[in-house]
């Protein structure tokens, strides 16, 4: 049993009127203690990442003065006027196993209303295709179905490209929202 | 979030060397050459946005100042600089830096971290010596598309933009002084085009910033130590508090 780790996924609702009813009114912010703690927010197809620490340039150059705030921070604090926070769906005390094949974290999701369900977050080892992942993954779902767990949600990342660190940060936070979302 | 306690004055483009030198003596620290181009944003006005937020708590509509550093590489065309830059700078383009070119590319790339500011008005009061503002700070950098794209879906629009450039000096008692210069950056279609504003001198800022506002030793201390630095330059270079007007950044147009 390898690290203990957790996760906070909060929404937010813009409550700005005269917006384009096209767009979606909804934005996500979300920490990952595994990556971090850095904090992605998602809105449409744009999104940013707040480091944690702060880059030398901005510091040596005047751009920032002091220690700097998680977005989500500025969202509930300065920007209330026009975000206000709905739901926050966390995880505390996950553990993690290191399989032959997977690196598994398990947590309990919740909100404020209570129990929102198990999460697995599954991780090839980064020699594997994407058809060895996919075998590995189908093998946990026949073993979640043996223990009577049927009702699952998926979200699969089948990009094989290599990544750069900060849009594969984005990806991994898609597909939590997409399964707590 | 940070508690910035700041004075501020103006010098003339030929003082400049003797400044930076009775400083450097000062701080005992050399001055180090900064740059940074600053993006204001404001709330979209196509937006109605409600003066009060869900917990009923008034909110008032404030600008966001997004900055990033202008590498001195970019600044000096590749050579290497020093304070003495800061010399040839009384003209409002500046030879050997390219703005178009830095606008466009910082503009495209998105590895490029981002200060997000929002700052409050200044706290008011009968006897106050000096500037007590609070900041709240983060750091952005885009993982996806640009991160002007990201202050649309935030509901902000583009206001204007400005670029610093200036030496720092830093004292080892915490007190930062800075002698700076401000170019306006107008966008006419593609074109890019700078705008010295400090014509004929240079900003002159000493400040103390203190991580917590809750920390009053350390904002005791360091109005001491801006105080005693006014006293010490007095006749030289008069320090003074700033119109807390000018360091708001409340939207007007609602009142």
């Amino acid at each position: 049993m390898g690290d203990k780790w957790s996760f906070e996924l909060k929404t937010f609702r813009t409550s700005a009127k005269n917006t384009n009813p096209q767009d979606t009114k909804v934005m996500h912010t979300l920490q990952l203690s595994h990556k971090n703690n850095e904090t992605v927010t998602i809105k449409n197809q744009s999104a940013i990442i707040t480091p944690t620490y702060v880059p030398k340039g901005l510091y040596d150059n005047d751009c920032v003065f002091g220690t700097p705030e998680p977005f989500d921070y500025m969202l509930s604090n300065k920007l209330s006027n026009i975000w206000t926070q709905r739901q926050s769906i966390k995880g505390e005390f996950g553990v993690s196993y290191q399989t032959a094949d997977l690196l598994i974290r398990v947590n309990n999701a919740f909100s404020y209303s209570g129990f929102q369900g198990l999460i697995l977050d599954l991780e090839s080892k980064p020699s594997d295709t994407l058809e060895m992942f996919q075998k590995n993954v189908d093998r946990i779902r026949s073993m979640l179905k043996e223990i009577g767990l049927t009702d699952v949600k998926v979200s699969l990342d089948d990009s094989q490209k290599v990544e750069e660190k900060g849009s594969s940060l984005f990806g991994l936070a898609a597909h939590y929202l997409k399964v707590l979302g | 979030m940070v508690q910035q306690l700041a004075l501020f004055s103006a010098i003339e483009d030929e003082s400049y060397a003797l400044c930076v030198e009775t400083l450097t003596i000062l701080s005992s620290n050399r001055p180090k050459l900064f740059a940074n181009f600053s993006n204001v944003y404001k709330p979209n006005p196509i937006l109605q946005i409600e003066k009060v937020n869900a917990k009923n708590q008034l909110v008032e509509q404030t600008r966001v100042k997004l900055s990033t550093a202008i590498p001195l590489s970019n600044l000096g065309d590749g050579a290497e600089l020093n304070y003495h830059f800061m010399e040839k700078l009384d003209k409002d383009e500046i030879e050997t830096f390219n703005v178009n070119n830095f606008i466009h590319e910082t503009v495209a790339n998105n590895r490029n971290h981002w200060s997000f500011q929002i700052s409050d008005i200044p706290a008011a009061g009968n006897n106050r010596k000096l500037s007590n503002q609070t900041i709240h700070e983060s750091v952005l950098q885009s993982s996806n598309g640009s991160v002007s794209s990201f202050i649309d879906e935030l509901g902000y629009v583009n206001d204007y933009q400005f670029i610093t450039v200036g030496v720092k000096f830093q004292f080892q008692s915490g007190v930062i002084m800075e002698i700076y210069k401000i170019w306006q950056v107008v966008q006419k279609d593609d074109a890019v085009s700078m705008k010295l504003l400090t014509k004929d001198g240079f900003m002159v800022k000493a400040m103390y910033n203190v991580n917590k506002s809750t920390d009053i030793e350390s904002l005791n201390s360091g109005s001491q130590l801006l105080l005693k630095l006014k006293v010490d330059l007095r006749d030289y270079i008069d320090l003074d508090i700033p119109d807390r007007k000018c360091l708001d950044t409340r939207l007007n147009h609602l009142d």
